[in-house]
């Protein structure tokens, strides 16, 4: 009976994190940055204040995590060629500097961490390279136009 | 000089044959469908082969063929450099995967009966076909990249995974306090 509680509970905030926080965030990649986001670096905790006030500190927690692997889940093994089109719109969206961005994400890999606790290694690497790859087609592309 | 190689090109051809024959024996119908190898417990000793999601990924011609479109020799040049680097990260892990999966079946068994002869033969000939093709697989790769032998490839990972399947389905069933404790012995 309790463990149904709490997983009607755990939908609900997924449901509530899916409406409120992420409705307005357009691409695949800003959410899993907006996620990762909320984890601590020193604890791997994850914590978002609204969700906390509404259904408590540990059905927040889980539904953040839950919806990080959600996210992560979806992109992790697309074709390289989606991969540069999801991480382009990405780009764009963060309304800073194309080709800053670009630079900022191909030599700075912010990309290592925003990857959710749990996945097999081998998972990690191939995801991790691939952003790489996809990176550097979007580099190569931008400086040709120039 | 001649005939001699003939003789040997001929050994090498029943070899072949003779292998392909048992690999194909030992496909008893009463073995698991590929990627039920690893349940909880294994995952949690780990003890899990690479997923087969992963593995189609990194061996995908769909990207090479992309890469190839964009026209550009140091962006194909840094693709195949990353994806012979996952392929042989692949391989390594299959290899340690199998050999401590292996190790600890056999230490399992030798304490408590509950495994049949078949099932160890299937699992010994699974095992050693693997360690057989890996030599050739690592070489393989690092030569030519890994989109150069996908249908041994292909082979290796169904009998690494068949491996796992047969240790797993009596390893799966023990207790994981057991098998931890049995895993550090």
């Amino acid at each position: 009976m309790e463990t149904r509680f709490v997983n009607e509970a755990l939908e609900s905030a997924i449901d509530d994190l899916n409406d409120r926080s992420l409705e307005c965030i357009e691409t695949r990649f800003a959410k899993l940055v907006y996620l990762a986001s909320t984890r601590d670096y020193n604890t791997g905790h994850y914590h978002h204040e609204g969700l906390a006030r509404r259904f408590g500190e540990d059905i927040s927690e889980k539904a953040l995590a839950e919806t990080h692997r959600s996210i992560f889940d979806a992109l992790a093994l697309l074709p390289i060629e989606t991969l540069v089109e999801e991480l382009e719109r990405y780009v764009h969206s963060t309304r800073v500097p194309y080709e800053e961005v670009l630079d900022a994400w191909y030599n700075l890999e912010p990309y290592r961490v925003i990857v959710p606790a749990g996945y097999e290694q081998l998972l990690i690497e191939t995801f991790v390279s691939d952003v790489r790859v996809a990176l550097a087609i979007l580099l190569t592309r931008q400086r040709k136009q120039r | 000089m001649i005939e001699l190689w003939i003789s040997f090109a001929i050994a090498i051809l029943v070899l072949a044959m003779l292998l392909a024959w048992l690999f194909r024996a030992f496909q008893s119908a009463d073995t698991p469908p590929p990627g039920s190898y690893s349940p909880q417990v294994l995952i949690q000793l780990n003890l899990a082969l690479p997923s087969p999601g992963v593995v189609q990924r990194i061996f995908a011609t769909e990207d090479s063929k992309f890469i190839s479109r964009e026209g550009s020799q140091r962006l194909e040049a840094l693709f195949l450099a990353e994806r012979k680097r996952l392929a042989l990260a692949w391989l390594q892990r299959t290899r340690e995967v199998l050999r401590s999966l292996m190790s600890l079946h056999l230490r399992v068994v030798r304490q408590s009966a509950g495994s049949s002869l078949a099932t160890e033969l299937r699992l010994g000939f699974h095992y050693s076909f693997f360690v057989l093709t890996y030599g050739f697989l690592m070489i393989l790769i690092f030569m030519r990249g890994p989109f150069w032998a996908s249908s041994a490839i292909g082979l290796a990972s169904r009998v690494a995974d068949r491996a796992g399947s047969s240790s797993a389905r009596l390893l799966g069933s023990l207790d994981p306090v057991y098998l931890g404790k049995m895993k550090e012995s």
